[in-house]
């Protein structure tokens, strides 16, 4: 059985893992857990989602900084926020020319799996 | 004095961990065990135990009379035991083994058909002075007898379709008042569901608790229990989990119960390890029904009173006198099994199949495991999804319940998903760790299992750990990243 070490905040331990197509199966904190790792699919429906300029948080974080306003336009390839999850840092760039619809959060704000973080719509013509 | 036979080679009629448990009796006693096991079963623990393996064929295997009987002649086999369930209380099955000239360790073929018809198991028992409980099977359907019978009971009663099943065309009658009402309404379902309306009525009992007695005779007559095992923990009347000694019996009732139970064994002339069940209603208790055979949750009874009841079990089929007497069994702490299902209790127990990659047990003092699965092995479809057993042993019941909560929190199974996270809330609810629950507990507080799973952040943040861990092995694997979102990511 393969072991791997976590490091949370206040944790750091070794935990038995074992990784089977698309399941992770893992102990720990007295119970055996199996993760459905997102597939290419669900990967490409996250940038499929991208695509329509839907940002959702993929993990529970925190936001880091915010670089735009509601209501204001941005470019393709724009930073429009970074979000950080556990010492990770995640970066979501607008996927074409357009305004801010949908703006949720501001810095510091923790979010949950899921959320809708930011809606950016096409400018028209 | 009849003849005691040494028995050289032990035919095994069973499967999964029950199997394993009569091979190591076996080998404990020196004994050979054959499997006589299904094609399904061959990547079992069990198989691979055995000193001889049959396979046998057809779509039931494990119900198949004559060619069971047939394999554990040709095998050269002295004795069968037919473990639990399937053949295990076949009356035919052990007139079979009997007439092939071997001996089945179990009791008379007739013990098993009296106690296995419930009609006549009731008359026995009555005249053995078991408490039943109380009833009305009579010819007379008249309003008037039925309501003189229900009053002659005692209130509430329950009005049952003589033909019934499944709880159609049950009824409870309160009181005199509401008992035509509710006669009627039983009739007309009974009659919709079985084309008869003829009723039964019985003593309707709330709020009850499982209690069994451990019997054992010889063929000597000699007749001893082994104290009680409570099972009130129960789902659709599959036990879950079961202890013994019982938390809710006073010392006066625990000896008119062992009492009763040892008037029942005597009753039926029963030969080797049997269970006598009892419904208990505060301390008043009724026969519920004898189970002729081995029980799934026996090693809380070997954890408190020290004695092997499968190795018992052969000796007796010897023709021993059982090697202890009543004075020689004494009870020591307390000791608590939980099922181990492999089923997902975010999904309403749903069956889960699957090869097992990673099995293990934490080993320690008071703690046993009789499994049927090593990793590598896979759960099938085909069989009960019961892939073993838990069992603890301590000083108090308190002690026992907190060594349970540590042994489930320390195994760890992947492959498959099993019940450990439904037995440990289980065991940690008020009325369990009180020894209050009947056998409504599971209905009354579990009735959707453990609903859907929720992830805690911290078991996410674990989940991107792992993620990132193996992501990184495969990148420097020159392989494949895990998944499209991790490119995403970076450390900081």
């Amino acid at each position: 059985m393969k072991y791997l070490g976590i490091k949370l905040d206040n944790l750091s331990t070794r935990i038995p893992v074992h990784r089977h197509g698309s399941k992770l199966w893992f102990h720990f904190n007295g119970k055996n857990h199996c993760y459905e790792i997102p597939n290419r699919a669900s990967g490409d429906q996250e940038n499929a989602e991208a695509a329509k300029g839907i940002f959702k948080a993929s993990m529970p974080g925190k936001i880091m900084k915010v670089f735009i306003e509601k209501g204001q336009e941005v470019k393709q390839g724009q930073v429009l926020m970074v979000m950080e999850a556990m010492k990770m840092e995640y970066a979501m760039e607008a996927s074409f020319d357009g305004t801010v619809v949908e703006l949720n959060h501001s810095a510091g704000d923790q979010v949950s799996l899921g959320d809708l973080l930011v809606r950016i719509e096409k400018q028209e013509g | 004095m009849a003849d005691v036979k040494n028995f050289k080679r032990i035919a095994v009629c069973n499967r999964g961990e029950v199997a394993v448990r009569i091979i190591e009796a076996c080998h404990q006693l020196g004994i050979e065990a054959v499997l006589l096991h299904s094609q399904p079963d061959i990547g079992t623990r069990a198989y691979r135990m055995a000193d001889d393996c049959v396979l046998l064929t057809g779509d039931s295997p494990y119900l198949d009379i004559k060619q069971n009987a047939e394999a554990a002649k040709k095998a050269m086999a002295d004795a069968v035991h037919p473990g639990f369930g399937f053949l295990s209380e076949n009356a035919d099955f052990a007139e079979a083994i009997i007439g092939a000239g071997l001996s089945f360790i179990g009791p008379m073929p007739d013990s098993i058909r009296n106690m296995g018809d419930k009609i006549s198991a009731k008359k026995l028992m009555e005249e053995a002075r078991v408490p039943c409980i109380p009833g009305y099977k009579g010819e007379d359907q008249s309003l008037d007898r039925l309501k003189s019978e229900a009053t002659e009971i005692g209130f509430p009663v329950l009005i049952k379709a003589a033909a019934g099943g499944g709880g159609r065309g049950m009824k409870v009658s309160r009181s005199k008042a509401d008992f035509a009402e509710q006669l009627d309404s039983a009739k007309r379902e009974s009659l919709a569901a079985f084309g008869s309306d003829q009723v039964f009525l019985e003593k309707y009992l709330e709020n009850t608790k499982h209690i069994e007695f451990q019997i054992f005779g010889d063929q000597y007559g000699n007749y001893v229990h082994l104290f009680e095992r409570e099972c009130s923990v129960q789902r659709r009347h599959q036990k879950i989990i079961e202890e013994a000694p019982s938390p809710s019996l006073d010392e006066e009732t625990r000896k008119r119960m062992a009492e009763a139970a040892l008037r029942a064994a005597e009753k039926v002339n029963y030969v080797g390890a049997g269970t006598v069940e009892f419904l208990l209603a505060g301390q008043d208790f009724y026969f519920l029904e004898m189970n002729t055979r081995l029980q799934v949750e026996h090693p809380v009874t070997e954890y408190i009173t020290g004695k092997d009841l499968v190795q018992t079990q052969i000796k007796v089929a010897m023709g021993s006198p059982l090697p202890f007497m009543q004075s020689q069994i004494e009870k020591k702490g307390h000791s608590i099994e939980c099922r181990l299902y492999a089923e997902d209790p975010y999904k309403k127990g749903i069956p889960s199949t699957g090869e097992i990659f990673h099995q293990k047990f934490p080993k320690g003092e008071g703690r046993r495991f009789d499994y049927a699965f090593d990793p590598g092995d896979s759960v099938t479809s085909f069989y009960d999804p019961m892939i073993g057993k838990l069992i603890v042993h301590a000083e108090d019941r308190e002690a026992a319940c907190k060594k349970m909560i540590e042994v489930l929190q320390e195994t760890e199974i992947f492959g498959i998903q099993t019940n450990i996270d439904f037995l440990v809330e289980i065991i940690n609810h008020p009325e369990f760790f009180t020894g209050v629950m009947t056998t409504g507990f599971i209905e009354e507080y579990f009735s959707n299992a453990l609903g859907e799973k929720k992830w805690s952040e911290e078991e996410l943040q674990v989940v991107e750990h792992l993620m990132i861990q193996l992501a990184n092995q495969h990148t420097q694997a020159k392989e494949q990243p895990l998944s499209a979102w991790q490119d995403a990511w970076r450390n900081v």
